[in-house]
């Protein structure tokens, strides 16, 4: 059901188009606020261990250093399709959820900080440190 | 039968079918293997039947590289040997751990784990044991309460381990050797040196000495050296008047390839809520089996790494234990214990961990050594107080140690995130790939092995496949120094099993007179 809530744009194009309208944060959709809360993470490492993570991490992955950069990659599945602006928080949090466990399955994890994380845990604690710099 | 080597007659010969040197785990295990037979079977042990520190002293020697525990508290040297102040960990070794593997050099024993199963039945109940199944659903039938951390798939399995209660040797089976009719077993009988004949072909004597200022001589069918890894090297090469390299080390491989078990912390495991990890748990005295995650084989070979094992233990205990290379620094094996498991009581005791069961967890990696032959056992200039050469150790390690560590923790990491239970945080000295260098909390598991090993070729191997000294034809090694490689369990439950394969071998070369 939830995947119907996708819109399918092109990995060209229409991510493009889909977040020119997410820059600024009065326009962001509501789902912008779960992005840079690493769940699971959450519940094992206080907020001060969470910033140190995302510090790290964005040294490691200078490439990632941005928000824009990172918000679009989490909000990107698998198959390279973008997330509807109007998707709800359930919605966003579900795909987040499974990109981890992808990423998990998938070997797609780093170590930062001595964690070994999913590649997407590890952008959200980047994120949040942007965030709270 | 027993005597006293203090108070024979010097230069007395003594003669029987076979002679044990050594009377730990292995000798001991092989010269009641003979009880009641009519073959009379003599058993040589350099001390008596308690700690005597002038005889504990001539384990002593030099070591340098990784840094060591101090030889001489490393092992036992009374009747017994070192099962008198051993934990009694036991599992068995993998069918990987005998195989060739490609990205392990010098790996491949010339026998399969299958040749050793027989025996295996047969240690389990030496080393008082229980029933000899290692499969965890075999123990969760017994107790449903142990469940894994993680589903066990193509990467992460469950390694079964039991724990003896510990049987020390040295009380368990005193008087039935003392008792037995046909085994003879002599304390304070220190062997000095194996005499050959004049083509080395075939051992003729062994002398034996103690403090007493005498001596005497061991006449026999077949010898066997059941000294531990570090002694029988260094009997072998101290055994050099006839042939300056020592004997049967025409390849110069006698004291090489020395292996350890890699035991540190490496890790620590933080779950989502709160658990007692029952299955991975541990109670000296209580517990009769438990696990550790290892990785499968498949996984081994697919990323060219070393066979190992990771235990947990509650962060709340961990973080106040001294790392075992610490508490363990001292000469007199006593003190060395004293300070180690005293200092583990002390954590047990005075640690109150949640109902609930703890958060976090310490993940300490117990991990094969691969062959080297850089590692290695040689004769020191100085020597003991019998007038033979110290032993000295030079251990050392390679990078495979640390990739496979590394890599090891991944795989974990992985599959314990892939679960969703919690994530896995790598201590500091597994963070950077390319740092090949080891923290100073690098111990090992007082685990020695490889200083004869076996191959049935004699460029390669001390020992052929049945233990017997390449070239000489009556001379055979019992235990862990004829391992090819190290495998993942500490090594007394195998070292026995093959002890009593070799016992079969030479029972079947008795009765053909070979």
């Amino acid at each position: 059901m939830q995947r119907r809530k996708f819109i399918l744009l092109s990995a060209i194009g229409g991510t493009a188009t889909a977040f020119t309208g997410l820059q600024c944060n009065s326009r962001q959709p509501v789902f912008y606020k779960i992005l840079d809360k690493p769940g699971a993470l959450s519940y094992i490492c206080d907020s001060q261990t969470i910033r140190e993570i995302g510090s790290a991490y964005r040294l490691q992955k200078p490439e990632e250093n941005e928000a824009r950069k990172l918000e679009s990659l989490l909000l990107t599945d698998s198959g390279g399709r973008s997330v509807s602006s109007n998707s709800d928080d359930q919605f966003v949090q579900t795909l987040i959820n499974n990109k981890i466990e992808q990423d998990f399955e998938k070997a797609n994890t780093v170590v930062v900080k001595g964690w070994i994380l999913a590649v997407t845990e590890a952008r959200q604690c980047a994120l949040f440190a942007i965030h709270n710099q | 039968m027993h005597a006293d080597g203090r108070f024979l007659d010097n230069d007395s010969v003594i003669e029987g079918d076979i002679c044990i040197v050594g009377a730990g785990a292995a000798g001991i295990s092989m010269a009641l293997d003979w009880n009641n037979t009519r073959y009379k079977v003599i058993l040589l042990e350099g001390g008596g039947f308690a700690y005597d520190p002038k005889i504990q002293d001539l384990y002593a020697g030099k070591t340098t590289g990784q840094p060591y525990y101090p030889l001489m508290s490393a092992r036992l040297h009374y009747f017994g040997g070192t099962t008198g102040h051993w934990a009694g960990f036991c599992s068995p070794f993998d069918p990987i751990d005998f195989q060739k593997r490609d990205w392990v050099k010098f790996s491949g024993w010339p026998i399969l784990r299958a040749d050793l199963d027989p025996y295996y039945e047969k240690a389990q109940k030496k080393l008082e044991l229980g029933p000899n199944d290692y499969t965890m659903a075999f123990w969760q039938k017994r107790d449903p309460a142990l469940i894994p951390l993680v589903r066990q798939d193509s990467v992460i399995w469950n390694k079964m381990w039991q724990f003896s209660p510990p049987t020390r040797f040295g009380e368990k089976y005193k008087n039935e050797i003392v008792q037995s009719h046909n085994i003879h077993l002599y304390t304070y009988a220190n062997v000095v040196n194996i005499l050959a004949n004049e083509t080395g072909s075939a051992v003729q004597e062994l002398i034996f000495k103690n403090f007493s200022g005498r001596q005497q001589r061991v006449r026999a069918k077949k010898f066997i050296l059941a000294c531990c890894a570090i002694q029988n090297a260094r009997l072998l090469l101290a055994s050099n008047q006839q042939f300056p390299r020592g004997l049967g080390n025409g390849h110069d491989l006698v004291g090489r390839f020395f292996m350890e078990h890699l035991e540190i912390k490496s890790a620590e495991l933080w779950l989502m809520k709160p658990d007692t990890l029952k299955l991975y748990s541990f109670v000296f005295g209580v517990t009769k089996a438990r696990a550790e995650l290892a990785i499968h084989a498949q996984k081994q070979e697919a990323f060219g790494i070393l066979n190992g094992t990771i235990s947990l233990l509650p962060l709340e205990m961990a973080k106040k234990l001294k790392p075992a290379i610490e508490a363990w620094n001292q000469q007199d094996p006593r003190i060395s214990a004293d300070r180690f498991i005293g200092g583990i009581i002390k954590v047990v005791r005075e640690t109150t961990l949640p109902v609930s069961g703890s958060r976090g967890y310490q993940m300490f990696t117990r991990i094969e050594q691969a062959p080297n032959p850089d590692s290695r056992v040689t004769l020191d200039t100085e020597r003991d107080g019998l007038d033979v050469p110290r032993a000295s150790l030079h251990w050392e390690l390679s990078s495979l140690e640390k990739r496979s560590l590394r890599k090891m923790y991944e795989l974990v990491g992985q599959e314990v995130g892939r679960a969703g239970v919690g994530r896995i945080k790598l201590l500091d000295y597994l963070t950077n790939q390319d740092d090949q260098s080891w923290p100073s909390f690098t111990g090992g598991g007082w685990h020695h092995m490889g200083t004869t090993r076996m191959s049935e070729n004699p460029k390669l191997g001390v020992v052929d496949a049945d233990c017997k000294v390449h070239g000489i034809s009556n001379l055979f090694v019992a235990g862990s120094s004829c391992f090819v490689t190290a495998g993942a369990p500490n090594p007394t439950l195998t070292l026995v099993a093959l002890t009593l394969r070799l016992s079969d071998h030479i029972k079947g070369l008795m009765k053909n007179k070979g």
